[in-house]
C-alpha cells in the first residue's frame, strides 16, 4: 500500500498567505510626553540629565540605564550633532516607511552623551563618514512622533 | 531648565502587519487539495486504536502510531451533528485581516457523518435561539472556480 510519501510527492504544495495585522495605541510615557510635545510645538529636542553620572540622555528615559537614579532634570540640547555610527538599508521589511536605499544614523547630539538614531538626508550614500557633522531637518506638519523630525542631513562643509 | 509637568500625554497610533505564508505540510494540504478539487472532507484513522483525525494528521493524538496510508483515509460529511457552539456577541478585531469581527458570529463544533471527529468551523445561523445541540448541519462549499486550498473553501455549515 502506498505511503503518504509516495502518494504526495508530485502534488501540489499547499501554502497559504496570510497577515497578522493589529492597529494599536503605545502611551510614551510622561517623560517622554514632554519630548514629543516639544518637538512638535517647539522644535526642540529635548533629554535627561542623570544626578549621579552627569551624562545627558536622549531620548529621555525616566531611569538612568547606568546607575538606575530616577531622572527628571530636562536638558535642551542643540539639535545638531555628530555621526557616530550608520548602516544603509536595502532591503523592505513590510514593516518599513521608506524607499531603500537609504540610510540609519545613530547621532550624538550637542550636549548630550548618548546616541539618538534616525534617518540620515540630503546625503551621498558613499560620502557618510563617521564624524561628520549633521543637523535634525523639521517637518513643517509636526505631529507629536520621532519623524517630526525629517531626517538628519549633514551641515555644510562637513562632507 | 527643569521639567515641568505637561498635561498631554502623548499616545501613539502604530500598525503592526505582518505578512506570512503557512505551509499547510504533507497532511493538511492532501486535505486542503481534497476540499478545493473534489469538495470533500478526508479524516483518518489509527489502524492501531482506531481514533480519527479530521484534518488527517500523520501520527495518532492518542497512542501516537503512525497513520501512514492514504487510501485508508476515509470520507466524512458534508452533513454532521452539532456537538457545541457559540455566539460571539462582542465584536473584537481579527488579527488575520485587522478589522473588527462582524457580529453576531457563530461558531459550531460539529460532528461529521461518517467518524466521531470533531470539526470547528462558522455557522451559518447566528441566532442562538435556532441553534441546538445535536441538531443536523451541513457544509457549504464556496463554487469550485473560487476554492483556494484552504478551510474557508468550506463557507459555513447551514443547519439542515
Amino acid at each position: 500500500m502506498k505511503k503518504m510519501g509516495q502518494e504526495t510527492a508530485n502534488k501540489e504544495p499547499i501554502v497559504t498567505p496570510g497577515w497578522i495585522i493589529m492597529p494599536y495605541r503605545y502611551s510614551v510615557g510622561a517623560l517622554a510626553s514632554k519630548f514629543f510635545v516639544e518637538l512638535r510645538d517647539n522644535k526642540r529636542i529635548i533629554g535627561v540629565r542623570c544626578s549621579e553620572c552627569n551624562r545627558v540622555i536622549v531620548p529621555p528615559r525616566s531611569v538612568c540605564n547606568k546607575c538606575f537614579r530616577k531622572l527628571h532634570e530636562c536638558v535642551e540640547l542643540d539639535c545638531k550633532g555628530t555621526l557616530l555610527t550608520y548602516t544603509i538599508v536595502h532591503y523592505t521589511p513590510s514593516c518599513e516607511w521608506l524607499k531603500p536605499p537609504f540610510a540609519y544614523g545613530i547621532i550624538q547630539l550637542d550636549g548630550a552623551d548618548t546616541g539618538f538614531t534616525h534617518v540620515l538626508g540630503e546625503v551621498d550614500l558613499d560620502n557618510i563618514r563617521i564624524g561628520m557633522r549633521v543637523e535634525a531637518m523639521f517637518k513643517d506638519k509636526r505631529q507629536g512622533n520621532i519623524l517630526d523630525i525629517q531626517y538628519f542631513r549633514p551641515l555644510a562643509g562637513s562632507l | 531648565m527643569q521639567q515641568k509637568t505637561t498635561d498631554e500625554l502623548i499616545t501613539q497610533e502604530m500598525l503592526l502587519k505582518i505578512p506570512y505564508r503557512w505551509a499547510a505540510g504533507e497532511y493538511v494540504g492532501e486535505f486542503l487539495r481534497e476540499l478545493r478539487h473534489s469538495g470533500r472532507i478526508y479524516a483518518n484513522k489509527c489502524p492501531k486504536c482506531g481514533r480519527f483525525r479530521c484534518p488527517p494528521a500523520p501520527v495518532c493524538s492518542r497512542c501516537h502510531t503512525r497513520m501512514e496510508e492514504r487510501e485508508k483515509w476515509v470520507e466524512v460529511g458534508p452533513r454532521g451533528t452539532l456537538l457545541a457552539f457559540f455566539v460571539a456577541e462582542q465584536s473584537f478585531l481579527v488579527p488575520t485581516t485587522g478589522d473588527m469581527l462582524e457580529i453576531p458570529f457563530s461558531v459550531g463544533v460539529i460532528w461529521p457523518d461518517g467518524a466521531p471527529v470533531a470539526l470547528w468551523h462558522k455557522l451559518e445561523e447566528t441566532n442562538p435561539d435556532k441553534i441546538k445541540v445535536g441538531m443536523r448541519v451541513e457544509a457549504v462549499f464556496k463554487p469550485e472556480e473560487q476554492r483556494q486550498a484552504n478551510i474557508f473553501d468550506i463557507l459555513y455549515f447551514k443547519t439542515v
